[in-house]
């Protein structure tokens, strides 16, 4: 008998997570032989991202594709991943992703609490942020200027660094910094390119504050319902699909960043000072995680930690 | 197959008298239940569409026009701009048309700018002889500027579901709006100048003329500058309708002095009846899309249009074929929130800027609007002109020729509405 | 005990118009304090949002009563009275039907909520079932009213309807 998967996606199919869906489309279906059929809800038909977590917890949909933090609203430790400066380069992410490691393991295993198994996680690349004019060096450059957010944890950091943060959904982002409505962004960098932001801001500053993660969840009971044979091959396709778009990303990135600078657009990398600044003036965030985010907030904040010796 | 078989399903249920918000709930519910999909999404797509930053404009801006409404705005903006423009050969018509635009800046909604401008302009024309339904026509077509010229209901709702930008859908009306005007007036002047059994109005004398605009002025003032606001990024669309509120409460409280307490809560009652119908049909429409989504029904159809049409201007005739057919039934909120949807794969397919599409499927929603035997601004004209409905039709068609043609205008030169919010 | 339903629907729906208006309070006071003082709050928006859940699906119940949803009657109009309180019960057990479906699955989604602790992890934070608890609450109301109504038509005729307006 045949299984069907329907996975709900904010994003459009041509983004890098959309083609990463549609390869493990590809992949499952040759591999199962057609046992196993995938349909592919993209741009948010019927979820938007902060909806996944229900929706497949609760089996209205077998799987979503939804950004990690948005977990933050039944499991707060994701929010890990959002600590600012702490997975800033991608050595650290790839240490931090890898299916064993101690970051995710128990992260996988509380989301798995409400409902969802993570099948696997989807790179989207490091959170930098926009300017005009001068680039973001030291908190003091964030001092009476709005900054474009996009959760609460970024938002607690750019308040904690003397910024004024504004809540700007993606589709307003680009007239919001047209017309000077924020005066700073905070984005992942695949958007300078996909939104053609450098039509309306001319500086990035690579803060790789943040690292931004997509997971692919699928409800639990439903998997429990599936026979072994099918199981396996997807995770076997998760597998595949999850490994593509994580050795994709650094060339993604790179890709940006240069559509970027040929159309403009200056590329200000942090010095290790400018970076301790930063750090110094990020304490509370870690603070109010640590505060928000109980036993296994700690447990992965400091294996986060080990990772950086 | 399914697809011919939901449509009828549905209009059978909104020709037996379902609301149409409890319709598309209603339907959606059904096709969910017989697919076998989870009725999870019932809830869950009700609270989705709700629960929306954006959608909070909708209130807002209703409740600002209602507030300046019952402050009597309406007949001032009529009065002054009377007294500058109505003695000129059509002056009346001409009068009648600013006025509506100067009201659809500061409403959202079509139905309250035909019913604000006729109410005062509907008798004054027909006593200074222009033909009824002339008047009539003029009036239904000339409310629809309301949805044209920013605020607008239909473009915030549009906005919402394409997640496109609702302030460039604003900037982008402006100039379609400008140029509907203008082809209303020439064909009012040229209309005026054959028509020989009218009486110009009396020359204004400077004291009236100064008396009026200072009425008006304070109401003009507020609507630039809640578009200068939207403009120049001051504030989200949602906190331009809360700041356009709160400075219309000071233009008819301390400034004119015409908002009393009873007026105020029946603004806020009124305010309150409107969104609720529109934000239950906005709601109903998630459930229904989410389970033709599941059918495969938008996708099947995009890739039909895909296959079979090549070109953007094959695919604009056929949507303003479809779209001009499906107007004459159905109400305008709901073509937004079934089309859309089913239109946008293609539409991204064929390159089309998603935010002219947004102008020219109002332009389109315009047309619904004014054609029989469903369209609300006909239905108003007809309350508030005391006419019959094949009067307020037949007056109304040049209108719609006009409008249809401002649609090829933008076709052909995209600039007129893409200029405003991407180049200037 | 009619009344009481009406009455009810009418307070609540009233109290959704001045929660239209507190709205409008609360984001003037945000662009304030973004614009003049550099403070934006964390409170506005997500409180605003919450607000309009419930002013909206808390208004459908009063709508009902006085027949201004937005509805077709074209061919309504046209009906013999008899046919039209046939018509008129139709359409109000159509709507308690409905009503029901959506308080029992949106039970079942804010008790989800509320029984894991979920909260919207937005600024603000609040639990998800605060606005969640809108759908089974409000459409309970809904349901009551139509089939208030219901038995009005049933037992009164068709003839003495509010007539709903126009103004949308
Ligand atoms: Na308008
Ligand atoms: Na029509």
């Amino acid at each position: 008998d045949t299984t069907t998967l329907r996975i709900t996606l904010q994003l459009p199919l041509k983004s890098h997570l959309g083609e990463n869906v549609s390869l493990f489309k590809q992949k499952v279906e040759e591999i199962s032989g057609g046992d196993i059929k995938v349909e592919i809800y993209d741009s948010a038909q019927l979820y938007k991202d902060n909806e996944v977590p229900q929706a497949v917890g609760s089996g209205a949909i077998e799987m979503g594709v939804a950004s990690l933090t948005r977990y933050v609203g039944d499991v707060p430790a994701v929010d890990v991943f959002y600590m600012p400066f702490l997975l800033n380069s991608e050595d650290l992410v790839r240490k931090a992703v890898a299916q064993d490691s101690p970051v995710r393991g128990p992260l996988d295993e509380a989301i798995l609490e409400t409902g969802a198994r993570v099948l696997w996680w989807q790179a989207y690349g490091g959170s930098v942020l926009l300017s005009k004019g001068e680039p973001i060096r030291t908190p003091a450059d964030l001092q009476g200027k709005k900054v474009r957010v996009f959760g609460k944890t970024l938002g607690e950091w750019i308040k904690a660094a003397g910024g004024a943060p504004t809540m700007v959904s993606g589709s307003e982002q680009y007239i919001a910094y047209q017309r000077g409505t924020v005066d700073v962004g905070m984005t992942g960098v695949s958007a300078v390119d996909s939104r053609r932001l450098w039509e309306v801001m001319d500086t990035i500053t690579v803060t790789n504050n943040a690292d931004i993660e997509f997971i692919v969840v699928v409800n639990e009971q439903f998997w429990q319902g599936l026979p072994e044979q099918h199981r396996a091959w997807i995770n076997e396709a998760a597998l595949f699909a999850e490994k593509d778009v994580r050795d994709r990303m650094s060339s993604i990135e790179a890709a940006s960043y240069k559509a970027g600078r040929e159309n403009g657009m200056t590329v200000y990398e942090l010095s290790d000072e400018e970076v301790a600044a930063w750090e110094a003036a990020a304490q509370p965030v870690y603070d109010q995680f640590l505060a928000d985010s109980g036993e296994l907030g700690a447990k992965v904040l400091e294996a986060a930690r080990a990772l950086k010796n | 197959m399914t697809t011919v078989l939901i449509l009828l399903a549905l209009f059978a249920l909104l020709l037996v008298g379902v609301p149409v918000a409890f319709t598309l709930t209603g339907l959606g519910f059904g096709l969910l239940f017989f697919g076998g999909f989870s009725p999870l999404m019932v809830p869950q797509g009700l609270l989705s569409a709700a629960d929306s930053f954006v959608l909070i404009a909708v209130p807002l801006f209703l409740l600002m026009s209602n507030v300046l409404l019952k402050g009597g705005v309406g007949r001032d903006l009529f009065a002054a701009v009377q007294a500058w423009v109505g003695h000129w050969p059509g002056g009346l018509a001409i009068a009648t048309i600013l006025s509506c635009g100067i009201f659809a800046a500061i409403s959202g909604s079509s139905v309250a700018t035909a019913a604000t401008i006729g109410t005062v302009a509907i008798p004054e024309m027909t006593s200074r002889g222009y033909p009824r339904r002339f008047v009539l026509g003029l009036l239904a077509a000339g409310g629809t500027l309301g949805i044209l010229i920013p605020p607008s209901i239909p473009m915030i709702v549009y906005g919402v579901i394409t997640e496109e930008s609702i302030i460039a859908l604003f900037l982008a009306g402006v100039g379609p709006g400008l140029l509907l005007m203008v082809l209303f007036i020439a064909w009012s002047v040229l209309y005026a100048s054959f028509a020989a059994d009218y009486q110009p109005s009396p020359r204004a004398t400077w004291d009236e003329r100064r008396r009026t605009a200072i009425r008006a002025f304070p109401t003009v003032l507020l609507a630039a500058f809640v578009i200068a606001g939207i403009y120049m990024g001051i504030f989200t669309p949602t906190e331009a309708a809360a700041i356009g509120f709160l400075g219309s409460l000071i233009v008819v409280g301390p400034v004119l002095r015409t908002l009393d307490w009873p007026k105020f809560r029946d603004a806020v009652a009124e305010a309150m009846t409107t969104t609720v119908a529109i934000l239950l049909i906005v709601a109903g429409a998630k459930v229904f899309g989410k389970a033709i989504t599941l059918y495969r029904i938008p996708q099947d159809i995009s890739l039909f249009l895909s296959e079979h049409i090549s070109t953007a201007g094959m695919f604009v005739l056929v949507v303003a074929l479809v779209l001009l057919v499906m107007g004459l039934f159905l109400e305008s909120l709901s073509m937004i929130l079934i089309m859309v949807p089913v239109l946008s794969g293609a539409l991204m397919a064929l390159g089309i800027d998603p935010i002219w599409f947004g102008v020219f499927f109002v332009i389109m929603i315009e047309c619904a609007l004014i054609t029989p035997p469903v369209g609300l601004n006909l239905y108003v004209i007809q309350a508030v002109g005391k006419a019959s409905m094949g009067e307020v039709a037949t007056g109304v068609l040049p209108f719609l020729v006009i409008m249809l043609a401002s649609a090829a205008i933008i076709f052909w030169w995209p600039a007129v509405a893409l200029y405003i919010p991407f180049r200037l | 005990m009619l009344r009481v339903i009406d009455a009810v629907s009418r307070t609540v729906g009233t109290v959704a118009g001045w929660a239209y208006f507190a709205t409008a309070l609360m984001l003037g006071y945000e662009v304030v304090m973004r614009y003049v003082f550099i403070a934006p709050t964390i409170w506005a928006e997500e409180l605003a949002r919450m607000l309009l859940v419930w002013a909206t699906f808390g208004g459908a119940a009063i709508l009902l009563h006085r027949r201004q949803h937005i509805t077709i009657t074209l061919l309504t109009d046209h009906l013999s009275p008899r046919v039209r309180q046939v018509q008129e019960v139709f359409v109000l057990l159509f709507i308690v039907a409905l009503a029901a479906v959506i308080v029992y699955d949106g039970t079942g989604i804010a008790y989800d909520s509320f029984h894991r602790g979920r909260t919207t992890g937005s600024m603000l934070d609040l639990p998800a079932w605060w606005s969640q608890a809108s759908l089974p609450v409000c459409f309970a109301l809904l349901g009551l009213q139509a089939l208030v109504e219901a038995l009005r038509v049933a037992v009164g005729g068709a003839e003495n309807l509010p007539r709903g307006s126009v103004e949308h």
